[in-house]
């Protein structure tokens, strides 16, 4: 499985996808990128693994300089 | 047993094992009764037609057939007409039964169950005591020579009997009760050379016609069975091997829409290329009536796609009660765009997904997408 994170320049996620197979056709599976958007590949850990692509949007984001995802902070009164 | 010199049967037995064939009389020499029997002897066909022939009923007759078993009277009919025992021919004048038969030395009970049914031939021998004619009333008044007469009895036994003087005529099964015939029917060679004929058919000869199917074991020689020689209808699901029908023996064109069952044609048996598998995560709507959007490209060719697709809701599914309702909704189309890649003359097709959440929450669906070939 690959993991492949489309995001904006400041590291907001806009898309996740959890990919099992893929056309060789693709360097990634995300169309109508606008401008400043990238998509970056990484190797998910065993908890990414388990939490669905959406769940991944809303828990992480990208560190644009190093270009690893990287947990959020939760917002004030959650656990 | 008559007034003999020697024992006819040890005198005749004698000769055969010194191999004599004839006997010649000289003149002027005394006639022995012993060489008058052996004359006779040696010149009956019996042993001829006993070796070299067999036991037999003869063709066009029904001698001893064995019918209509009557259990309470353990009794069963006997027809008239001839058959031929250990050499000698036995004849019955009118059908009779087992129980009121001439001889009635053996007769019993029938056996419960299957038992077999012999005649037997009893030679035997007449004096003038049992035929006074033969004592010679009108002349020499005294008894010159013995008869021998061919007695008979139709016997019943469980065990086989395995001797010439014994014709096999029927097997019987007290239960039902049945008759199964055992005779051997059409003893004469006319009959015999009549069935090789009509057995021949058109070939030039019995073994011809036969060597074209059979194989000298009996089998049936190869490449004997064509078309012409299955009935229409014959080959049925029960006599086709597991697994005996493949994909070679099958004709071209020969499995149309009519021969597939319903729901037999899966996307796994089809000639198929997995283009995409996987999660992707749907933004949520900015607000109402407005929509997420994600563009999931399946594969960017030249040539016709023929995709099969499927977008399936994996989330979020809320923890409900049995007695809360969920319906959640989302959208999806096909896109196809014409581009031209950048660093590239050629154009291309860019098929993708286009799926559309209205809800105010992102939304995790899996894309499944087949090609299908098209040769």
């Amino acid at each position: 499985m690959k993991l492949y994170i489309q995001h904006d320049r400041h590291g907001n996620i806009l898309s996740v996808s959890k990919v099992q197979a893929m056309h060789e056709s693709l360097e990634h599976p995300f169309g109508g990128l606008e401008p400043g958007e990238q998509v970056m590949r990484v190797k998910p850990s065993p908890e990414q693994e388990k939490l669905d692509a959406h769940e991944l949007m809303l828990q992480y984001s990208v560190d644009v300089k190093t270009s690893k995802l990287k947990k959020r902070r939760a917002p004030r009164g959650t656990a | 047993m008559g007034n003999y010199s020697q024992d006819p049967q040890a005198a005749l037995q004698n000769a055969i094992g010194k191999s004599y064939t004839r006997v010649r009389f000289q003149q002027g020499k005394p006639v022995l009764d012993r060489e008058l029997n052996l004359a006779s002897d040696l010149a009956n066909p019996q042993g001829l037609a006993r070796t070299y022939i067999g036991n037999g009923t003869p063709a066009g007759d029904n001698g001893f057939a064995v019918s209509a078993v009557n259990l309470a009277g353990n009794d069963f009919t006997i027809s008239a007409g001839r058959a031929l025992v250990n050499g000698q021919e036995i004849v019955l004048a009118n059908n009779t039964t087992y129980q009121t038969q001439p001889t009635l030395t053996h007769v019993g009970n029938l056996p419960s169950g299957v038992s077999n049914v012999y005649l037997h031939a009893l030679p035997t021998e007449i004096t003038s005591a049992q035929d006074p004619d033969l004592g010679n009333p009108n002349d020499v008044h005294s008894e010159t020579a013995v008869r021998e007469k061919l007695g008979w009895e139709v016997v019943v036994s469980v065990a086989a009997v395995n001797a010439p003087d014994f014709y096999l005529l029927a097997v019987i099964n007290t239960v039902g009760p049945a008759v199964q015939d055992r005779r051997r029917l059409g003893l004469s060679t006319a009959a015999v050379r009549d069935e090789v004929a009509l057995a021949r058919g058109s070939a030039p000869d019995l073994s011809t016609r036969l060597v074209a199917s059979l194989a000298a074991n009996g089998t049936l020689a190869a490449n004997t069975v064509g078309t012409a020689q299955i009935v229409d209808g014959n080959v049925v699901t029960g006599k086709i091997a597991a697994g005996a029908v493949t994909e070679p023996l099958l004709a071209s064109a020969a499995v149309s829409n009519r021969a597939l069952a319903n729901a037999s044609v899966t996307v796994a048996k089809m000639t198929q290329t997995i283009v995409f598998n996987g999660q992707v995560a749907v933004p949520a709507a900015l607000g109402a009536g407005q929509l997420g959007t994600a563009v999931i490209n399946l594969l960017q060719i030249e040539d016709p796609a023929f995709l099969l697709v499927s977008v399936h809701f994996d989330g979020p599914r809320p923890v409900l009660t049995a007695a809360q309702l969920f319906n959640q909704s989302f959208t999806w189309k096909m896109l196809t765009n014409l581009v031209k890649p950048g660093g590239q003359l050629t154009y291309q097709h860019n098929y993708s997904v286009v799926i559309e959440n209205p809800a105010t929450t992102p939304i995790s669906v899996t894309c499944k997408a087949y090609r299908l070939n098209e040769a």
